[in-house]
């Protein structure tokens, strides 16, 4: 069972979207409430990326409505509510010469504005953010000497510094080898239980998702299942949607 | 040996000099991380349009320069964001095509070889008071919009798509980068010339990025690269009369080369 949350963070109503001719989301609905840990799974190719993109407003629906607390997305402006970690290697360049507190003070960019300096609130927060990550000890270090599942530290504690209240990770422990996968998802439990933090994760790792979460939506083109992770492991609509040799063989560690 | 302080023109050289060597760091490292090091050299032919039209019509090359290389740049940025043809090819277009358009102007003038070839390649003779001033104007405009927008620069360069979700108005700012890259290069070439000033912008950058230091400090030491090779080159331009802009990249040429081999023996012996 789930619990109950009443406050509707995001809403999603009947959200198609098409690339050209392709249609890769057709009549989405689903909410997120207030301190749900949400998982998205499905097939590649069945729309979890772009569902993500939406949520983002970096797409907008072909038809349909997002609302994010209440606002409509394209009318939304407090962006930084939303804190986005992105796919762990792809698209990070590592030799990019940045430490580990510069990367961090990103997340409080936005907030500042242009034209202004970080103060000292700012350096606080910051602060805070790379202790509730574990990274406090690195804040010198330059990204390219960190492990994976470090650097993906980095990136949530550049999240939190924006003081988000749903924090949105995409495919987060791609890269990372499983020790460190279970001292990660452990940091997630720790934000959205101690913090009270909404959290969406998007993946492609079906057991982990019915492990962690206490939602979780299967995303293949519709929405083929949006529920408890235990009773859509239990439905055996897993083999449905992911055809019967499905994949699960790389996380039964003993 | 003469005192080369004794020649105005050479003061005024090393003025509009090291204006320049402060600039082309702050642009160049974003450029170069950005894998856009071509635009700057792009800019430069779009450049020499302008300087061939202010030749032939009597305005002043550098004035002329400025809007060539600026319009191009809002043209260009608009083509690679409307993703109707690759951002390089568009860089392409123009870098040939800009090219093609100065020679022809040329042609039909047919009478100021030896002031183009100073504006290709730079010299220390062509800065005239009145470019001085455009020079430093200009500088400053740059540098104050630079350092106004520094931070969220900094985060489109390294993830730009995390910039733009968090709220930063990425597309703007990346049109003012373009458009700070084309005033930058056009008021660069009376000293370093059309086809060394994208050196100029790119190897101190990627000098001081074998160093492995923060981004604050990468720059900084960008600078110190640029602004020494500007001097060093220019004092060599004077006593040994040769081409200013050769001088200054070559220079910038040799702390690269000094830095990529020590930094490897450093690593090396660690």
């Amino acid at each position: 069972m789930s619990i109950a949350h009443n406050e509707n963070l995001i809403e999603i109503h009947n959200v198609s979207y098409a690339y050209a001719t392709e249609l890769v989301l057709k009549d989405v609905s689903f909410v997120v409430h207030r301190g749900d840990y949400l998982g998205i799974v499905g097939p590649n190719g069945g729309g979890k990326t772009t569902m993500l993109k939406i949520i983002l407003g970096l797409l907008t629906p072909t038809s349909g409505e997002v609302r994010v607390f209440g606002t409509p997305s394209n009318r939304f402006k407090h962006r930084s509510a939303l804190g986005y970690v992105p796919q762990n290697v792809a698209g990070i360049e590592r030799h990019f010469p940045a430490t580990v507190e510069e990367v961090v003070a990103m997340g409080r960019y936005a907030q500042v504005g242009m034209f202004h300096r970080l103060k000292k609130n700012d350096y606080a927060i910051i602060e805070r953010s790379l202790e509730q990550v574990g990274m406090a000890n690195y804040r010198q270090r330059l990204i390219g000497d960190l492990s994976g599942g470090q650097l993906q530290r980095v990136f949530i504690a550049r999240a939190l510094a924006a003081e988000p209240e749903v924090l949105i990770l995409d495919e987060p422990t791609v890269g990372v080898d499983v020790h460190h996968q279970e001292q990660f998802y452990a940091l997630l439990r720790k934000l959205n239980t101690t913090l009270d933090l909404t959290l969406i994760l998007v993946s492609h790792d079906l057991d982990i998702v019915a492990k962690e979460t206490t939602e979780l939506a299967c995303i293949n083109q519709t929405i083929t299942y949006h529920g408890s992770p235990a009773e859509f492991v239990e439905s055996g609509l897993v083999e449905k949607v992911y055809g019967p040799t499905v994949q699960r063989v790389a996380h039964h560690h003993v | 040996m003469n005192n080369l302080f004794e020649y105005s023109f050479i003061v005024r050289g090393f003025e509009a000099g090291i204006i320049i060597a402060i600039i082309a760091p702050l642009i160049g490292i974003f450029l170069v991380l950005r894998r856009y090091s071509l635009m700057a050299d792009t800019l430069a032919h779009t450049s020499l349009v302008g300087v061939a039209l202010g030749l032939l019509t009597g305005l002043s090359p550098l004035v002329t320069a400025v809007i060539t290389a600026t319009a191009s740049s809002v043209i260009i940025e608009r083509l690679r964001h409307s993703k109707r043809i690759y951002g390089e090819s568009a860089l392409a277009l123009f870098l040939s095509g800009s090219l093609a358009i100065a020679i022809v102007l040329i042609n039909l003038a047919n009478g100021f070889k030896t002031s183009l070839f100073s504006y290709l390649f730079g010299s220390i003779v062509t800065v005239q008071q009145s470019d001085l001033i455009i020079i430093s104007i200009l500088g400053v405009v740059v540098v104050v919009a630079l350092l106004s927008v520094y931070k969220e620069l900094v985060y489109i360069s390294f993830d730009e798509e995390s910039a733009q979700v968090s709220g930063l108005r990425t597309r703007l700012i990346n049109q003012l980068l373009i458009i700070l890259a084309a005033v930058t290069i056009a008021i660069a070439i009376p000293i370093v010339g059309i086809l060394l000033i994208s050196a100029l912008i790119v190897i101190p950058v990627v000098t001081a990025l074998q160093l492995k230091k923060s981004f604050k400090w990468t720059l900084v030491w960008a600078e110190i690269f640029s602004v020494s090779s500007v001097v060093i080159g220019i004092i060599a331009a004077f006593y040994l009369h040769i081409s200013a802009g050769a001088a200054i990249i070559l220079s910038a040429l040799s702390f690269f080369i000094v830095t990529f081999i020590f930094h490897n023996r450093l690593k090396a012996q660690r």
